[in-house]
């Protein structure tokens, strides 16, 4: 499904991905770990197509083809999606516009015929009722006012009702009480199939003692130096950085 | 510019006929033409002076002399469904009465004409001091040749709906038309009045209107002031607002379509516990030029004022804000906000904005603000990381800083009405004065 090779980017001046390679095959689960400033939201950033990093060197390709020819939108149209660390509040755009003007961008960019209403509201409550979203979470401006766990479960929400196909979430567990993040790892088990794939950037093992990674990738300075089953995670959690990167070493 | 000497001549002219009409009064006659530069002496209205110079010329009519024996309902369809069961038209600066279903003896609102300058004023010493600082202001003094009193009774056994007064322009040469309203909520009365201005072809007007309102004691006013303004003309408007104890107004303006568009509100805070909300919003395209000018002025204690004024431009729009909260001595308890937020779409759109705060009392509130911006980078990433193309991003988040203002209109047809011409707007589905093909064909 994604096939990330020899990947460097830059940005500003400073190079941040120094050579990262990684596949990710359908029905997968990756964790992605490593100290802060190591460059893990960058690596989040390409795949999704923001703008302000440059990529210098390597390939992604995506379900076969080139990422880098495809705009934000059309890489989100094609099923990638990214769930934010901080995700942006927009005051004045309303939750239901925002995810009702989403859903129909994909459906017509992947020719087929706009929801209605009822179809909408229906796939919006069911969603909602996943997460313990309030009844009026849709009539919100988009994260404005919202606590840090109601911005994380957000991100979760737009997941669900967009169903995409590659889904990389970037910290989401931070700012997540216990009781939130047991609903998030709920919503990621009825969300994960052997048609979609996930990778999940975090600090800390607590989220994958909810949804067991197939992989977890250890992620410094700029690339992964190194990769194994769960188990990588305790030892990480057990250890710590220094210990494991000595090693290797 | 014109030359002025062709202004000069051609004010002085309806000067004078105005003064034969009883319309006008010696001292704005004598201080206008003798010495000319009246109209122009003061720095911070040389913009505006500028720009009516540069619209007038001698092929301009000052009074529509042909009187057009038409049906309104053939020219003129309001867009808004069911706003308000009350209108009053006036074309070209007339009072069009030949409305069907008005019942205006009935009615909880008087409408009438002022016959002379001692009907209007009557109401000069609410605003004494105003001729000598607005251009505009100066320019209908001398110039208007129309008066109206609107008059908003108290009923309280009646249900009271809004009002709407639409002055449609509708001429086969250039035409310049001022006029004044008068408009007095009595005490105790709570009316909303939608005012709008629509040019009906494409010729060029200057449309210059006064509106001198007055709220008595416990009275409130929800004033929604609409334009539709060709490309050639230049509209202007000047609201000067007296507030009487516990009163309430509320403004609303909004410059969708208006080419070159002046809006000055002045507003005397005068008695205690009065609140003043006064907000605008406009979006201009290719050479427009969008102008408000605030101005409130706190004379009581316990009073509230906020101002809130939104721009959005592109292509080589300009825009312009000069806000002022005024706090007068010995004054307790007083709040005032005012805050100009403007988004530029293009890098040739331009904005001056100038806010500023003169208090001369100490327990006061105040707060002012301006900020202005092209759209949110990383917000657009957000939208189009689900899947919205950045052109449609952009445009939700437009709409989006509209909405702060449209989200305060209290009347929910109008609120759809606007949220739905922004968004055509902005999309190009809008053309300034789409009707003007129709209306010609019509008459």
């Amino acid at each position: 499904m994604l096939e990330i090779k020899r990947l460097k980017a830059v940005v500003g001046d400073k190079e941040i991905l120094k050579g990262v390679d990684l596949t990710v095959k359908r029905g997968e689960v990756h964790a992605i770990m490593g100290p802060n400033g190591s460059g893990k939201s960058t690596l989040a950033g390409v795949i999704a197509g923001k703008p302000n990093i440059q990529v210098i060197e390597g390939s992604i390709l995506y379900e076969g083809e080139n990422l880098f020819n495809m705009s934000a939108e059309e890489r989100a149209q094609k099923g990638i999606f990214l769930g934010f660390q901080y995700p942006y509040e927009i005051q004045g755009v309303s939750m239901l516009n925002f995810l009702k003007t989403s859903i129909n961008h994909i459906k017509k960019a992947n020719n087929s015929p706009t929801i209605s209403i009822v179809s909408l509201a229906n796939l919006l409550d069911e969603k909602r009722k996943i997460l313990k979203l309030s009844e009026d979470f849709l009539k919100r401006s988009v994260n404005v006012g919202f606590s840090g766990g109601e911005k994380k479960k957000n991100e979760i929400y737009q997941m669900l009702v967009l169903n995409p196909k590659l889904v990389i979430l970037d910290e989401i567990d931070s700012g997540l009480d216990i009781d939130a993040l047991k609903l998030v790892a709920e919503a990621l088990n009825i969300f994960k199939n052997e048609n979609n794939a996930l990778i999940l950037i975090t600090h800390y093992q607590r989220l994958l003692n909810f949804i067991t990674p197939n992989y977890v990738h250890i992620f410094v300075n700029g690339k992964i130096i190194k990769t194994g089953d769960k188990d990588l995670a305790l030892e990480l959690e057990e250890k710590g950085y220094e210990e494991i990167l000595s090693a290797i070493e | 510019m014109a030359n002025l000497n062709v202004i000069k001549d051609l004010l002085k002219q309806q000067a004078k006929k105005n003064i034969l009409t009883n319309f006008l009064d010696y001292k704005y006659y004598n201080c206008a033409f003798l010495d000319y530069s009246y109209l122009v002496k003061n720095d911070f209205e040389e913009k505006k002076a500028h720009k009516y110079l540069n619209f007038l010329d001698n092929k301009c009519k000052v009074i529509a002399e042909k009187k057009y024996q038409i049906k309104i309902d053939s020219i003129f369809k309001c867009d808004i469904p069911s706003i308000s069961p009350q209108i009053f038209f006036f074309l070209n600066s007339e009072f069009y009465n030949e409305v069907d279903n008005v019942d205006y003896l009935n009615s909880l609102n008087y409408v009438y004409k002022l016959k002379s300058i001692k009907e209007i004023l009557a109401y000069d010493h609410y605003f004494k001091d105003l001729e000598e600082k607005n251009f505009f202001n100066k320019v209908v003094n001398v110039l208007f040749h129309n008066a109206y009193k609107v008059l908003i009774n108290n009923d309280t056994n009646k249900i009271r709906e809004p009002i709407q007064l639409v002055n449609l322009f509708y001429y086969e040469e250039p035409l310049h038309t001022y006029s004044k309203f008068i408009i007095e909520i009595s005490e105790g009365t709570n009316v909303s009045i939608i005012f709008c201005a629509h040019t009906l072809n494409s010729n060029k007007y200057i449309v210059g209107l006064s509106l001198d309102i007055i709220l008595k004691p416990n009275s409130k006013l929800y004033l929604y002031q609409m334009s539709n303004i060709n490309d050639s003309s230049l509209y202007f408007i000047n609201n000067n607002i007296y507030q009487e104890k516990n009163s309430e107004v509320n403004i609303f303006s909004t410059a969708i379509n208006s080419a070159t568009f002046f809006n000055t509100m002045n507003v005397y805070v005068k008695g205690e516990n009065a609140i003043t909300n006064l907000y605008g919003l406009w979006h201009s395209v290719k050479d427009q030029d969008v102008n408000y000018y605030t101005s409130v002025k706190h004379m009581a204690s316990y009073t509230i004022s906020n101002q809130l004024f939104k721009g959005i431009m592109d292509g080589k729009a300009t825009g312009l804000y000069k806000g002022l909260i005024l706090i007068e001595k010995n004054l307790k308890e007083v709040e005032a906000k005012q805050k100009n937020q403007n988004l530029l779409l293009s890098k040739e759109s331009k904005i001056i904005s100038l806010p500023f705060l003169r208090t001369y009392s100490d327990k006061v509130k105040c707060f002012h603000g301006s900020a202005t911006g092209y759209i949110d980078q990383e917000a657009l990433f957000y939208l189009c990381s689900r899947g919205i193309p950045k052109k449609e991003a952009c445009f939700l988040l437009t709409e989006a800083f509209a909405n702060e203002i449209i989200n305060e209109i209290k009347i929910s047809s109008l609120k759809e009405f606007l949220a739905n011409l922004i968004s055509k707007k902005l999309r190009g589905e809008l053309q300034n004065c789409f009707k003007c093909e129709d209306c010609v064909s019509n008459l």
